[in-house]
């Protein structure tokens, strides 16, 4: 005997017959207000995500010191990598469970996505390929607004995330200013209308215009709790960053690194 | 509203475009919304902005013609999601439909089982069809759509019962082979999986 569900059938059908709309008197305005404060264009993400590779792969960029805290981190949260491409965000976990209740939580098989007081259902949405991204804003120490997005993907059972934070604000969000890092120095990258800066091609032509800001994160500090026992030779706010960018998880960041780079020259073999 | 372009525009991330969607198909999502939430305006709009956020983050996936189906089907996952996060989601009675030949398989496109549930629909009287469409479509319960429909519930019952009846028969005339000229026997979910080609959480975000 074979069954089907009519329910699941009926995906395949509209309702154009017995629909009355505009029954639910939903005001249009409130929607498309609502929309369009999360709805980014996605060329940014992707932009930040092909930035991010090429980041990863130069050898030789301009190495900084841990004067400023990035404007971008990706890292990862439950699982060991995050693979970033320009159309791709999948991140695979093999490492115990995490709360990531200030991002997302798990409850029955279905993941929620918590991040800023929401409450959204996104199992559905996300797959190993496929990454739930949540737009909003960063205020920093000087009160400069920050694009960010978060991305959380994968499956329940294999979930991970990342955060981007754009420096500047709505108006120079072209301004894309990228980490990388090696396990004992930093290698900045900027990305400017096209154009792949160095540190100091960048500072050279824009940093009047667009001063560097620190940039406050409430991960970080989330981060340096776990690791303050653990780790006393890196406590220290900025210093945990350019250490654990990653989101370290018992290994030395050095290892984590040049995994990192061979997922993006699509060398690296998923555990 | 001209799809094609509105389509390109949307893929290549035009938020005018968005802006325009969603101007031209609000009432129609959140129309769909607000009857499986049993007029719920409030949730109502909350779910119908994640409707468009979702086809946004997706509108690579969109097609032109197919705009208004998509919608549909994110909005009743949405709805129905939501109900089922607060335990409200209402068991679909008798919500299987059965073939009693184990040897056959569901081998027809999506395209394809559209037609067919257009075909089987519209076969049966207008009455019968909406209570089809009230029950599994909008997951109303039996008696509710017979409440709506001023009808008693084991007339509609009996009017369901003669729905799925239709349905299976024209699914055997043009939507189900012999399981032969498919492959060994699997598992009812895997079927589901075949069926669609992909995974059904996968599914439900497609066109």
């Amino acid at each position: 005997m074979k069954q089907y569900n009519i329910s699941e059938l009926m995906d395949s059908y509209t309702d154009n017959e017995f629909l009355i709309e505009g029954r639910s008197d939903s005001d249009a305005e409130a929607v498309i207000r609502g929309v369009m404060e999360k709805a980014r264009p996605q060329k940014r993400l992707r932009l930040c995500f092909k930035i991010l590779a090429a980041a990863a792969l130069t050898a030789a960029v301009s190495v900084i010191t841990a004067a400023a805290l990035p404007a971008v981190v990706f890292k990862l949260s439950d699982g060991d990598t995050v693979i970033m491409e320009p159309n791709l965000i999948a991140i695979r976990s093999s490492v115990e469970e995490k709360s990531h209740d200030n991002i997302y939580k798990k409850e029955g098989g279905r993941v929620y996505f918590t991040f800023e007081g929401q409450n959204m259902d996104i199992t559905d949405l996300i797959s190993f390929d496929t990454a739930y991204y949540y737009w909003s804003e960063l205020t920093d120490d000087q009160g400069t607004t920050h694009r960010r997005c978060i991305a959380v993907g994968g499956t329940p059972e294999h979930i991970g995330w990342a955060e981007a934070v754009w420096e500047g604000n709505e108006a120079d969000g072209s301004h894309l200013r990228v980490i990388s890092f090696n396990g004992s120095h930093c290698y900045y990258q900027y990305y400017v209308d096209g154009e792949v800066l160095s540190f100091w091609e960048w500072n050279e032509k824009y940093s009047s215009e667009y001063p560097m800001r620190d940039i406050k994160f409430n991960w970080v500090r989330e981060i340096r709790e776990k690791f303050e026992d653990f780790d006393k030779e890196h406590y220290d706010r900025e210093e945990l960053i350019w250490k654990y960018p990653l989101g370290w998880k018992g290994k030395k960041a050095d290892d984590d690194i040049p995994k990192l780079a061979n997922v993006f020259d699509g060398s690296y073999e998923i555990r | 509203m001209d799809e094609e372009k509105l389509v390109r525009d949307l893929r290549k991330g035009d938020t005018d475009a968005l802006r325009e969607l969603i101007e031209n198909c609000h009432t129609f999502v959140s129309s769909i919304i607000v009857r499986i939430l049993r007029g719920r305006k409030s949730e109502c709009e909350e779910l119908t902005q994640d409707v468009f956020l979702t086809a946004w983050e997706n509108r690579r996936k969109l097609k032109a013609g197919k705009i208004r189906p998509y919608l549909a089907v994110i909005a009743r996952n949405k709805a129905f999601g939501f109900l089922r996060k607060y335990h409200e989601d209402l068991p679909l009675d008798e919500d299987i439909l059965i073939f009693d030949d184990e040897n056959i398989e569901l081998r027809i496109e999506r395209k394809e089982l559209s037609e067919v549930l257009e075909e089987a629909l519209n076969a049966l009287p207008k009455e019968h069809r909406e209570l089809f469409v009230r029950h599994y479509y909008y997951g109303q319960t039996v008696s509710e759509a017979a409440e709506a429909m001023g009808i008693n519930e084991s007339t509609a019952k009996s009017r369901l019962k003669r729905g799925r009846e239709k349905l299976r028969k024209i699914l055997l005339q043009k939507g189900v082979q012999p399981e032969s000229a498919v492959n060994a026997p699997r598992l009812a979910r895997q079927r589901t999986v075949n069926y669609f080609g992909r995974h059904n959480n996968e599914r439900k975000n497609q066109i």
